[in-house]
């Protein structure tokens, strides 16, 4: 199922403006629409029907009876405010508010990039979307979709197109898949065996020993026969159980190897942009639990419900064979078996669902309470806790209660039905075998096999009845897989494909500009050239653009407009690879990896010799603390290293960052996080670091700056003073100048 | 200075004092309760002044005050459940309001919860619903309802 139909099931909204209306609307501004979103709501918040769209100079409204304009030009501001349900746009003029506009939340995605756009036009009546901003309907499609996909990764309904790109994943293990339903569909037919051996043995062996038509020797030969055919039957089946288990279980478990190996290889090469959309906790369930249930689909699903089905075809066939009219008997009732099955899983679907909040309430409760046991114990609320977790875990045990109850209601009357099918067998079977019923005789052997079947008939019944849980989970599962498959690699990493040579570290930019979104620029037309060995210190407020600059020089992301180059080359025509390995980054929170010292420190290049692992330890402050440690070099840190101080991450991120001998350094807030002490000791870890490279340094406190060659200061995401810490100080009224003086002021207090 | 507030004519609330105008918004400290002081807010979400339930506000300010908060409780009201379908990680609904019928997804985490005599519920991109209560619900709402009041 397509996006547009998704959105209209999910929301009822309609996919895109209405044709009538847009042309409306572009007839009016005489230019196309670029960013248009609905109001549903009107002043007096009753349901409404209009659009808000911009389009060139023009902020236009369709409303059902007429449509208005406005210069984009007349407005001064805009201003967006939300309420539990609702969102508020108020464009003001020179003169104050001038209009306001309403929508319930789901607008609100659109309607923020209707307000950006006429952000940027009132600040610059002729800017420009970058390529990155979506067509209208596009983007229009994409602000109202964004909320559901972040609960839900992909729309309903394309189980069909799930279920065949499994298929293309299966595709390689066909062969094995083949011989996994040969022993299924030999396993099936030679459970059937024994019952019919039973009615052989009833009709063929004993009744005609009783009534001497066969010897006694004649009937033990032929009994042993049977007792070889039932034990070799036994075997068999069970070397098909076994084989079909080994071939279509691990079918499962390749398959699953296969997608886990794809879907972390896909995420690694997905830039910054992706995983900044996306929770870590959630991409990680999608490598592991989703993959676990495609593997249940297989594994189970496949196997399980195909031999069940199976089985009740081969037994119906069974049973038709040996005697159509009792056959019917016990066929008769199957379908209205299943649809009994049905209705049981639906009335459970509902039970568990109450019985999974409550249980989500509990868990919640432990989760929150735990953390906090410290502020419990201080105000001495753990009986109130325990009574809080007490009438918790009685309400989850009221409803896990009727689950029970449920259960214990509906299978014995799955089971009474089934007796009464049985009973129907020896009310229709007993006259004939008797040889009273108008309906011919029966042979004892074939009525016993009758009942014999009887009891094989549950198991696949049940199973069946379980196959739409499974198949929802697999398919829902496959479909969260397949949207990281399918996120675009190129639109995030570029498509330079030229082996980066060894750098020298001049950096250039050159009018560079860049947005998140494609409307909201962070940074404007940068210029700024950066010499070999020089080191470089970014300064600005919060929000000023610092870590996007740099996130663009290591080629996070890339630059809407202007380039970057590197010793006369731009980055985005070399290959990402071999250029990042000649950048080295700190940054404030280093990330260490679980694993020893050594294999953190070598990360980068796991093949340095150790002389080279203990200079760039040394040269870090890393060494000492490492000997004073019993295992040296090869203690293991815990995940993230959070057995380490934050002073000595910092160390092993640098010593990490020295070895790698990167040409071109950033350094993003690496002393912001830690005491005076520490931060001397990062220092002096950094002071060898930055020796012979090009530098770029991110730091709040400016006095950790005074060593650069000259500063950099970013603000609104302009470029507004370069100059050296001498010079820029000297400079009255200067931004660099009211940063120091604001930061002076705020040690002087602290010092007070 | 006097200070009062008007409802404007593009569906804003004003602050004044003496000539000045300013838009400001009006929220409520605590907004399940009827008297609860409002806190005064500017653009910037800053607080301009804390309103309390005692204030001798004039009737037109009163009630522009009155009309602001309208904005800031308003939900979106349920009459009954036409169909709650689970797919793939969402639960869709169906649900008949006063504005007609609305059709809205939550996430299969999301519960509606108890909300004075009835329930809220809030959907994925953040509207709030509000649900009868059980015995002013149909027979066919309340059978759709049940297995998510655990």
């Amino acid at each position: 199922m397509s996006t547009m139909n998704s959105l209209e099931e999910f929301s009822g909204e309609a996919a895109r403006i209405p044709s009538t209306l847009r042309r409306e609307l572009e007839a009016e501004a005489g230019v196309p629409l670029e960013a248009y979103a609905r109001l549903d709501l009107d002043a007096d918040l009753k349901s409404y029907d209009a659009w808000l769209a911009v389009a060139g100079p023009w902020l236009l409204e369709a409303r059902p009876s007429s449509t208005r304009k406005w210069p984009l030009a007349d407005f001064r501001k805009a201003e967006e405010s939300e309420a539990p349900s609702l969102v508020r746009l108020l464009l003001s003029d020179a003169e104050g508010p001038r209009i306001g506009f309403r929508a319930t939340k789901r607008h609100r995605g659109a309607l923020a990039r209707v307000r950006s756009l006429i952000e940027a036009r009132i600040e610059d009546p002729r800017f420009v979307p970058s390529a990155k901003m979506k067509d209208a309907d596009a983007g229009y499609r994409e602000a109202l979709l964004k909320p559901v996909l972040e609960v839900q990764s992909l729309s309903k309904g394309e189980r069909g197109g799930v279920l065949s790109r499994l298929l293309k994943y299966v595709k390689p293990y066909r062969r094995r898949l083949l011989l996994g339903g040969v022993a299924a569909f030999g396993f099936t037919g030679l459970s059937l065996l024994p019952s019919w051996y039973t009615g052989v043995l009833l009709d063929r062996i004993l009744k005609p020993l009783q009534e001497n038509r066969l010897g006694i020797e004649e009937a033990t030969r032929f009994g042993a026969w049977l007792v070889g055919a039932l034990a070799a039957t036994f075997l068999a089946r069970e070397l098909l159980a076994w084989l079909k288990l080994v071939s279509i279980a691990m079918v499962g478990e390749y398959v699953v190897r296969d997608l886990r190996r794809d879907v972390y290889a896909h995420l690694h090469k997905l830039g910054l942009a992706f995983f900044s959309k996306k929770p870590t906790g959630g991409l990680v369930s999608r490598v592991t639990s989703d993959t676990d249930r495609i593997w249940d689909f297989i594994g189970y699903g496949v196997v399980e419900v195909s031999v069940s089905c199976l089985m009740l075809v081969a037994m119906s066939v069974m049973l038709l064979c040996l005697d159509w009219r009792l056959g019917l008997v016990m066929i008769l009732p199957v379908p209205f078996l299943l649809y009994a099955l049905f209705w049981h899983s639906r009335r459970m679907e509902r039970l568990f669902s109450r019985a999974w909040r409550r249980w989500s309430r509990l868990t919640a409760l432990v989760s929150d309470a735990l953390p906090g046991i410290r502020v419990i114990k201080a105000f001495n609320r753990s009986e109130h806790e325990v009574a809080r977790f007490g009438a918790a875990n009685d309400a989850a045990i009221e409803e896990f209660g009727r689950i029970h109850d449920a259960w214990t209601r509906f299978w014995p009357l799955l089971m009474m039905s089934l007796h009464l099918t049985v009973l129907a067998v020896w009310a229709f079977g007993l006259p004939r075998l008797i040889g009273t019923s108008p309906w011919g005789t029966l042979t004892p052997g074939t009525f016993v096999s009758f009942l014999m079947y009887t009891g094989l008939f549950v198991q696949p019944l049940e199973t069946i009845g379980q196959i739409s849980r499974v198949m929802n989970r697999a398919t829902s599962s496959a479909q969260r897989i397949f949207e990281i498959l399918d996120t675009d690699v190129g639109s995030d990493l570029g498509t330079g494909r030229r082996t980066a040579p060894p750098l020298q570290g001049h950096i250039r930019f050159e009018n560079v500009s860049f947005s998140y979104d494609g409307i909201r620029r962070v940074l404007h037309g940068i210029d700024l050239e950066i010499r070999p060995g020089e080191l470089i210190g970014l300064v600005g407020p919060s929000g000023s653009g610092k870590s996007t600059l740099v996130n663009l020089l290591a080629r996070f992301y890339e630059a809407d407009a202007g380039r970057i180059l590197v010793d006369g080359q731009p980055i985005d025509e070399l290959e990402v690879g071999s250029y990042r390995t000649q950048i080295g980054m700190v940054l404030q929170e280093p990330y260490l990896f679980h694993g020893t010292l050594l294999e953190n420190i070598r990360y980068g290049r796991p093949e340095a010799p150790l002389a080279e692992v203990f200079a760039a330890a040394k040269a870090a402050r890393v060494h000492d603390f490492v000997m004073r440690l019993p295992m040296g070099y090869e203690t293991v840190i815990g995940e993230r290293g959070h057995t380490l101080s934050g002073g000595e991450r910092q160390r092993v991120s640098i010593a990490r960052a020295i070895l790698q001998n990167p040409r071109i350094l950033i350094l993003d807030e690496a002393t912001s996080s830690v005491d005076v002490e520490t931060e001397k000791a990062i220092q002096d870890a950094l002071n060898e670091l930055v020796r012979g490279r090009s530098v770029v340094a991110i730091a709040h406190r400016l006095s950790t700056l005074d060593r650069a060659d000259r500063l950099v200061v970013l603000k609104n995401g302009r470029l507004v003073e370069v100059g050296t810490h001498r010079e820029l100080l000297a400079k009255e009224g200067g931004e660099f100048k009211k940063l120091h003086d604001l930061q002076r002021r705020q040690a002087e207090i602290v010092g007070v | 200075m006097d200070v009062s507030y008007r409802w404007n004519a593009i569906g804003y609330l004003e602050r004044l004092v003496g000539d000045e105008r300013q838009t400001v918004r009006a929220k409520a400290c605590l907004p399940g309760r009827e008297d609860s002081p409002l806190s005064i807010r500017d653009s910037k979400d800053e607080e301009i002044e804390l309103v309390s339930a005692e204030s001798t506000l004039d009737p037109e300010s009163r009630s522009a005050l009155a009309r602001d908060l309208r904005e800031q409780r308003f939900s979106i009201r349920v009459e009954r459940i036409v169909e709650i379908h689970p797919e793939n990680d969402l639960r869709i609904w169906h649900v008949m309001g006063l504005e007609g019928p609305r059709r809205f997804v939550t996430a299969l985490e999301e519960w509606p919860l108890p909300r004075g005599d009835g329930y809220s519920l809030r959907d994925a991109w953040g509207d709030l619903y509000e649900i009868p209560a059980w015995d002013r619900l149909d027979e066919r709402s309340q059978k759709l309802l049940w297995p998510l009041l655990g």
